[in-house]
C-alpha cells in the first residue's frame, strides 16, 4: 500500500467513499428538482420526475465506482 | 539581551558537545532572548560548586562568562528556522526546520528536518504529532551546511480542509475551468463572474460559500461575491423552494430574478414561447418534450457532472492524488 503525501488514513478514505456518494446523489436530486421547478414552474411533468429518480441511482452508482477507483489508484498503485 | 532561564544539569547530561568545561562543578544553561522575547541563542555558564546557583550566574551575559553554544535564525513568523552550533567563534550549521504550511490550501503539514549524527542524513519529524516518521532523506554529499530538503514519504495526515481542496480541484475541471482554459471569462468583470457562476461547479460553490462565510479573514467583497453567485445559481442552490410562481415566472422579486431569468433565457434560447424546441435550422421541433423540459434536463445533466466531478475530487484529495 502506498501512502501519498497528504493522504488520509485508509479507513477515513473508506468511510468517505461510503458516505459521500449518497449525500452527493441526494443533493443532485434536490438540485435537479429545484432547477426543474425553476424552469418548468409549478407544473413539473411526470417524465421529469421519473428521469430525476433514475438520475439519482445512476449518479449514486457512478460516484461509488469513480471514488472507489480513485481510492484504489491512490493507495494501491 | 538577558538570561531568563537556567538549568542546573551539566552540559554533558544535556548533550552539548565540544564545549570547554571549567571547574567540573555545576554548569548552568543560559538562553538569550531578544527585545521581542524570542529565544535567539543558547549557551553555558561555566562552573559553580555551590547550590543553589549564585545570583551572579543569572546576571547579564557579559558578566558571567556565558559561552555561546547554539544560535537560532528566526523565520518570518518567528519560527525557529535554522540552528547554528558554536564552538568558540566558529559556527556550524546544525539543522534547518522546514515548514510546509500552505495557508491557501489550509494544509498544515509541518515537518522538521534534523541531521542524524550517525550517518549525516536528515531525519524527518512530524512536528504536529511530535512523532518521528523514521524517514531519512539523504543530504548532499559533504553538505557543509547546505542541504536541499525535499519532503518525500512524510507521515500521512488528512488535509485540514479537504473540502476546500476538492472545491478547487472540481472548479478547475468544471465547465468554467474549461472556458477559462480557452480564454473565456478570464478578464473578470461581469463576463468572468457569470462564467464562474454558471459554469463553475455547484458543489464547489456551496463549499466556497460556507468556507467564506465561516472564515474570519474573508473580506466583504469575497462574502458578497459568493452570496451573489449562490443567489444567481437558482432558488436555494436548486433545492426546491417557493420562489417560483404557478405560472412558471420567478416569484422572487427584485433584480436577482430579472438577472437570473435573463441568463436562463439566454442559455436556453432554444425554447420558444410556445414551449416547443427550435432546431438549429430555425424549424419547430416535433419532439414531445417542451422547451422547459429540455432546459430542466440540461440543468440536471450539469448537476450530475458537478456531483461526479466533486466526488472524484474529494476522493483524490483524501487519497493525496490531488492537492
Amino acid at each position: 500500500m502506498v501512502m501519498r503525501p497528504g493522504a488520509a488514513p485508509l479507513y477515513k478514505q473508506i468511510v468517505m467513499d461510503v458516505l459521500a456518494p449518497p449525500i452527493l446523489a441526494a443533493l443532485t436530486w434536490l438540485f435537479s428538482r429545484g432547477w426543474a421547478g425553476s424552469v418548468q414552474g409549478g407544473a413539473v411533468t411526470d417524465e421529469t420526475r421519473g428521469r430525476q429518480a433514475h438520475t439519482f441511482w445512476i449518479v449514486l452508482a457512478v460516484l461509488y465506482v469513480v471514488m472507489i477507483s480513485i481510492t484504489a489508484y491512490g493507495y494501491f498503485s | 539581551m538577558k538570561i531568563v532561564a537556567s538549568d542546573s544539569k551539566t552540559a554533558k547530561e544535556l548533550g552539548i558537545p565540544d564545549v570547554p568545561m571549567s571547574g567540573g562543578g555545576m554548569t548552568a544553561i543560559g538562553y538569550l532572548y531578544d527585545a521581542e522575547g524570542r529565544r535567539v541563542a543558547k549557551g553555558i555558564i561555566p562552573a559553580s560548586s555551590t547550590t543553589p546557583l549564585p545570583s551572579s550566574m543569572c546576571s547579564a551575559a557579559a558578566n558571567n562568562n556565558f559561552m555561546l553554544t547554539e544560535s537560532y535564525i528566526m523565520g518570518q513568523s518567528n519560527e525557529e528556522l535554522t540552528t547554528l552550533t558554536w564552538s568558540g567563534s566558529t559556527s556550524t550549521w546544525t539543522r534547518t526546520n522546514v515548514y510546509g504550511c500552505d495557508d491557501d490550501l489550509s494544509f498544515h503539514q509541518d515537518f522538521q528536518a534534523a541531521t542524524d549524527p550517525t550517518n549525516g542524513s536528515l531525519i524527518q519529524t512530524d512536528t504536529v504529532s511530535g512523532q518521528c516518521n523514521s524517514v531519512s532523506i539523504p543530504t548532499n554529499a559533504g553538505n557543509g551546511g547546505q542541504s536541499f530538503v525535499q519532503p518525500q514519504q512524510q507521515k500521512p495526515t488528512a488535509p485540514n480542509n479537504v473540502f476546500k481542496c476538492a472545491a478547487n480541484v472540481a472548479t478547475n475541471h468544471s465547465i468554467a475551468g474549461g472556458l477559462h482554459a480557452l480564454g473565456i471569462g478570464n478578464n473578470g468583470g461581469v463576463g468572468g463572474f457569470l462564467t464562474n457562476t454558471f459554469g463553475g461547479n455547484t458543489f464547489s460553490g456551496i463549499t466556497n460559500l460556507v468556507s467564506t462565510l465561516g472564515s474570519s479573514s474573508s473580506t466583504d467583497q469575497q462574502v458578497l461575491g459568493q452570496m451573489g453567485k449562490a443567489l444567481l445559481r437558482g432558488p436555494l442552490q436548486g433545492i426546491p423552494g417557493s420562489f417560483v410562481g404557478a405560472s412558471g415566472a420567478f416569484a422572487a422579486p427584485g433584480i436577482t430574478s430579472l438577472v437570473r431569468g435573463g441568463v436562463i433565457g439566454a442559455a436556453f434560447n432554444a425554447a420558444n414561447s410556445s414551449g416547443s424546441l427550435t432546431t438549429l435550422a430555425g424549424e419547430a421541433s416535433i419532439v414531445a418534450n417542451t422547451g422547459a423540459e429540455f432546459a430542466s434536463g440540461v440543468g440536471e445533466a450539469k448537476f450530475v457532472l458537478d456531483a461526479v466531478t466533486y466526488g472524484a475530487s474529494l476522493a483524490a484529495c483524501y487519497a493525496g492524488v490531488a492537492h
